[in-house]
């Protein structure tokens, strides 16, 4: 085949006035597997969206030419425009559960792409469908196809997902976050399947926030910010040797193979604010015996003050099992494991290994059926809720989810007011000055203070998180996926606040995270969870850790 | 940190939860029949004075004193309560309903008689109103800005209309303006049209703002792009996919419409004076006949009840994902 | 995505669309009619003129005059008071049982919450007026015991939104992150649980207080509740029904009242849960 499948050349996409993209020019040829790369809001999706014609409501769309197969799409309309969507261009989306009609057996799904773009019948379709399911690897296809989404894996869902892509014989295939959704070793048999489909001599452009996915596979990137492409070449050029600035950051902002210590994002945020002295020393406390602080540095404070090392919660023979449908189900087994101070463990598992369980557990959300949780080698998770109350301020938590772990009603600064005083008072007045210095440790603005969580961006969010669970002046901190639902700069910069923050006092941490790239950056120590058990556990340098398979996952959603 | 749903290895199986299911909601079928039961036989006991003249219609019934006699000796007024009370479930598991005193004749009999004039309405309005609701839905949310403000507004109305009013206002307009339409029932399938449309005019308003916001919702699915980039027409998509799904929510309300079709029955039965359980309803709530009242609200307990049941039955077999989450 | 639409509607979240400010016009003339319903119809509602009997609507009497003579359009604004007393009392009697059983089910242990869903199931089982109607043979007709009834037959609906609202926020996890920063079960109850749910019954309460205008006048029409000459909507139109057929104005206006006022707490209560939603 000569010339290029797709050509587009200066792309502009408006929605009511906004520019979304803003003249984007690119060309894919047969069997070429090219890569746009950018974070939320780049305008990534629209791109691949409007080549075949669905920008979305009220997209205005325009280019100097936007042709597939020679074939101008922007002119094209009605039947002829139907009869490019799956045949000359398959979408495969991002997550197959919702992508995939819920209540329709994959098999159908597909058979509808092949009964719009082939002439083949009900017969001949089905035996089509059956092969393209086992082409997709899907191991028994004749029973697959009359399944629905929600009984398939992710995997399977996703490659039944490609299947219906594929089905119209397309020359070109817009993949947009193909992998996002999937656990790291099912992400690399997706994306061997794809490039198998380049290798046969479709055209692939891949949509991805995710650098090393499109690292593995992609001939040539486009690295896409604000609706504009500010850099292309291959991955080689734009990764080894990143040009543009953009570029520059966001290769920097990737955690994996970063050693420890080290910086991601560019510019240290303005924070040479003393850290907080948050306590209020007044306030009668009913349990001032065993939290009673005062004002940090100081040398009667040493007394509680952890040394480097030192064991502060620790884990021994941890197991819980859920009952669900009759079918006993065992989230952590004979989990054990020490949290020192100025320390970080990483826990590092695929979905459903039971790493927020594990979190649960030390939390004291949740008692273990067997095995013992010890705080500051007293027990800890034994103890009735009421007489572990007065001890909860030394262990605190970070969420994966931030907006949802704040009351809708309250503003950051009720939350932090509540925080600050323990929740005698969410009226951030009397307590300004250990809110501000809260929201300066880390890096917010002090107007923010009168805003809602919903107003904030996610690294915004995340941020109060961290202010909030630093304001009980907490010795262990519970960071379950704190970062994974961020942009790759976001998160890079969340990392690097989380990190001088344990520089600055010392604290434990648990980072619990899918993305081993991450927890390599973050950890001294590393334990891997599989079916709720360690499968290993050791310090993050040792071989057979990194040895892992290394696809690691920048998140930058 | 959300619920920890540990999905490890777990692959869902319908089949023996399916059963499991079925007997768990027969038993609490049983469970409400009986507690109903209950309920009504102290709602009996309840009513203020001599429970025999309650039976017989009140303290301005002015019974006779034998009469009076032979009721407390039917009903074992004279036995202890428990006596009383096992003697009444007795009665109700072989079917008496015991005897209406302003019908002079049994319960059951009685309801039997009106049972199926309610019901042919009832149907009749269920299905003008799914009818009624998808044509408006699927015309509003297809035919832009606005029909979609016409749709959702006259829905809004709809299912603000009183029975009694709407029924008012479409004799006015069918029969006095009109002339085509007979004011009061009469029999034959005429008769039936208006009664129907009273009652189906504000339930089709309720289900159609249900369908419209899923159906809105199913719309914005990300399963509809992947449709229209498959090359699927729009019509296809919306027969295909978006209405299937639009009609879940709506489908899990159809019991629900059934229970409020009954109580419009009372109303919609006496304003066009159509015969019906409805009415018979009504008026031995206005004569005081304690046992018709009890018995119509059993019989009409139990089939709402099964047709509850009915309906989450339905629900499971449209959508898959029902079925998964057995609680 | 770009996802024109939720930006749009976030942008002009709180300026109420027109729907909505006709609702709430409807809702602020109702309130000033039931609670100085002179300043709109200065006239005796019960005053009774022979000579003027059955005139239809004209600019003297704009919704015309009824057997007596008296003047309809007065009579709909005086029974505003009565008909929106009703509906309120009866509301808030559903509404106060149902808090009570969505409480108890939603906070309580687990046998609590069996024993509570079991019996609000039951309930349930009577379908609406049915319900109503069964305490009414028992109670005898009437003003009280009609709202009485009507509450009574939609506390359980009530009752099962306010548990499932309960459970959901008890669940959510900002609780979650309370009880992890050391916060007691109390503290919890009375700081996240129920002004979050408080919202909700807000809009419940709105929402419901359309359906229980129309369900007490039902019941007045059906000679169940208020009765003629009280200038009641329900039993106005129950009087006007002898005569419908030659003067429809007589049952026309009353109802209307009620779909008006129905409807616009309907829009209104939409209007809130959609922004509570949007904040939330």
């Amino acid at each position: 085949m000569s010339g290029p499948v797709l050509e587009v050349s200066d792309l502009v996409v408006e929605f009511s006035g906004r520019r979304v993209v803003d003249g984007v020019s690119f060309r894919v040829a047969a069997g070429e597997c090219v890569a746009i790369v950018g974070e939320s809001g780049s305008g990534k999706s629209v791109t691949a969206r409007s080549i075949v014609g669905l920008a979305g409501d009220g997209a205005r769309v325009s280019a100097a030419e936007l042709t597939v197969a020679g074939q101008p799409v922007l002119s094209l309309t009605g039947r002829r425009l139907r009869r490019l969507r799956g045949g000359t261009v398959g979408l495969i989306a991002q997550d197959a559960l919702v992508s995939l009609d819920p209540l329709r057996p994959i098999g159908r799904e597909i058979g509808d792409t092949l009964a719009l773009h082939t002439g083949l019948d009900a017969a001949a379709r089905r035996a089509r469908t059956i092969e393209l399911l086992e082409r997709v690897g899907l191991p028994d296809a004749e029973l697959r196809s009359r399944q629905r989404p929600g009984e398939l894996s992710g995997g399977q869902r996703q490659r039944a997902l490609i299947a219906s892509g594929i089905a119209g014989a397309p020359q070109l295939l817009v993949a947009d976050e193909p992998t996002t959704a999937l656990d790291q070793p099912v992400q690399a048999g997706v994306l061997r399947l794809l490039g198998q489909l380049r290798d046969e001599g479709t055209a692939l452009l891949l949509i991805s926030h995710d650098l090393s996915v499109v690292r593995g596979i992609a001939d040539r990137v486009l690295v896409m910010t604000d609706g504009a492409v500010v850099e292309e070449g291959t991955p080689a050029e734009v990764f080894e040797q990143p040009k543009h600035e953009y570029t520059r950051k966001l290769v920097d902002a990737v955690p994996a193979g970063r050693p420890r210590g080290t910086r991601l994002s560019p510019a240290s945020l303005p924070r040479s604010a003393p850290p907080p002295s948050v306590a209020d020393p007044t306030a009668g406390d009913p349990t001032a015996g065993v939290e009673r602080r005062s004002s940090r540095g100081m040398a009667a404070d040493k007394a509680i003050r952890p040394t480097f090392g030192e064991v502060l919660l620790e884990a021994s023979g941890m197991r819980r099992t859920f009952y669900v449908g009759g079918r006993e189900i065992v989230a952590a087994d004979d989990v054990s494991f020490s949290l020192r101070a100025g320390r970080t463990l990483g826990l590092v598992g695929e979905s459903g290994s039971g790493k927020s369980t594990t979190a649960r557990l030390l939390l004291g959300l949740e008692r273990p059926d067997a095995g013992e949780v010890t705080l500051l080698g007293e027990p800890w998770s034994p103890l009735p809720e009421a007489r572990r109350r007065p001890r909860r301020p030394f262990v605190g938590a970070v969420f994966q989810d931030a907006l949802s772990s704040f009351d809708p009603r309250w503003t950051v600064g009720a939350i932090l007011a509540d925080a600050v005083t323990r929740g005698r008072s969410t009226r951030p007045g009397p307590v300004r000055a250990e809110v501000t210095a809260l929201l300066d440790t880390v890096g917010l603005d002090h107007a923010l203070a009168a805003r809602r969580p919903l107003h904030l961006s996610g690294g915004q969010r995340q941020r109060v998180s961290i202010a909030r669970a630093l304001a009980a002046d907490p010795r262990v901190l519970i960071l379950d996926e704190p970062v994974s639902a961020l942009d790759v700069s976001v998160q890079a910069q969340v990392l690097d606040l989380l990190d001088e923050l344990q520089r600055d006092r010392d604290l434990a941490y648990l980072l619990i995270t899918h993305d081993l790239g991450v927890a390599l950056h973050m950890s001294d120590d590393i334990a891997v969870l599989r079916e709720g058990r360690v499968v290993e556990l050791g310090p993050a340098t040792t071989a057979s850790v990194t040895s892992q398979p290394s696809a690691s996952r920048p998140g930058c959603r | 940190m959300t619920l920890p749903v540990p999905t490890t290895g777990v692959r869902r199986s319908p089949a023996p939860g399916n059963r499991r299911w079925l007997l768990l909601r027969a038993g609490g079928v049983l469970f409400v029949l009986w507690a109903a039961a209950t309920i009504t036989f102290f709602a009996l006991r309840l009513v203020p004075g001599d429970p025999a003249e309650a039976i017989l219609g009140g303290p301005g019934s002015q019974a006779g004193p034998e009469a009076l006699e032979q009721v407390r000796r039917e009903y074992g007024l004279d036995q202890p309560l428990v006596v009383q009370y096992l003697t009444y479930l007795g009665r109700l598991v072989t079917g008496d309903l015991g005897q209406s005193y302003s019908l002079h004749k049994p319960v059951a009999t009685a309801i039997g008689e009106q049972l199926g004039a309610t019901l042919a309405l009832a149907l009749c309005s269920l299905a003008l109103a799914w009818a009624l609701a998808c044509a408006l839905a699927a015309w509003s949310v297809r035919g832009g800005r606005v029909a979609w403000a016409i749709g959702s507004g006259l829905e809004l109305v709809a299912a603000a209309v009183p029975h009694f009013w709407l029924a008012t206002v479409l004799i006015l307009f069918f029969s006095n303006t009109l002339g085509i339409l007979p004011p009061v029932s009469v029999p034959g399938p005429l008769g039936i049209v208006l009664p129907a449309l009273t009652m189906a005019i504000p339930l089709a308003g309720f289900l159609g703002q249900v369908m419209r916001e899923s159906l809105l919702t199913a719309m914005e699915s990300p399963f509809v792009t992947t449709a229209r980039a498959r090359g699927e027409s729009e019509a296809r998509i919306f027969w295909r996919h978006t209405l299937r799904h639009a009609a879940i929510p709506a489908v899990g309300l159809s019991g629900w419409a059934f229970g409020s079709l009954i109580s419009g029955a009372v109303v919609v039965e006496s304003v066009f004076a159509r015969q019906g359980l409805g009415r018979s309803l009504l008026s031995a709530v206005q004569l005081r006949d304690v046992t018709l009242v009890t018995g119509i609200v059993l019989v009409v307990a139990l089939a709402y009840t099964v047709m509850t049941l009915v309906t989450d039955l339905a629900d499971r077999a449209i959508d898959p994902r029902a079925r998964a989450v057995t609680e | 995505m770009i996802r024109p639409r939720t930006a749009v509607a976030g942008a002009t979240a709180f300026r109420p669309t027109v729907a909505e400010a006709i609702a709430g016009l409807v809702l602020v003339l109702l309130l000033v009619a039931a609670l100085w319903p002179n300043l709109l119809a200065p006239g005796d509602p019960l005053a009774v003129s022979h000579t003027d009997a059955f005139r239809p609507p004209s600019l003297t009497h704009l919704f015309g005059t009824d057997e007596s003579g008296r003047d309809i359009y007065t009579r709909v604004v005086h029974g505003a008071s009565e008909s929106l007393r009703i509906g309120v009392l009866a509301t808030a009697i559903g509404i106060g049982l149902a808090i009570v059983l969505g409480f108890v089910a939603g906070l309580g242990p687990r046998w609590l919450d069996f024993g509570t869903t079991r019996f609000v199931e039951v309930l349930f089982a009577f379908p609406g007026l049915l319900l109503a109607l069964l305490f009414i043979v028992v109670t005898g007709p009437g003003v009280l015991s009609s709202t009485i009834a009507v509450g009574l037959a939609t506390a359980p609906g009530y009752a099962r939104i306010i548990r499932s609202q309960v459970r959901r926020t008890a669940a959510a996890e900002f609780v979650e992150a309370a009880r992890v920063l050391g916060r007691g079960r109390l503290w919890i109850i009375t700081r996240h649980i129920l002004p979050n749910v408080t919202a909700a019954l807000f809009v419940l309460a709105t929402l419901g207080l359309g359906q229980a205008v129309i369900w007490v006048s039902s019941l007045s029409y059906l000679g169940l509740g208020a009765v003629p000459p009280a200038a009641e909507w329900g039993a106005m139109l129950a009087a006007g029904r002898t005569y419908i057929a030659n003067f429809w104005w007589m049952t026309f206006f009353p109802g209307l009242a009620i779909v008006a006022s129905a409807a616009a707490a309907t829009v209104v209560g939409r209007g809130i849960q959609k922004r509570n939603r949007s904040a939330a």
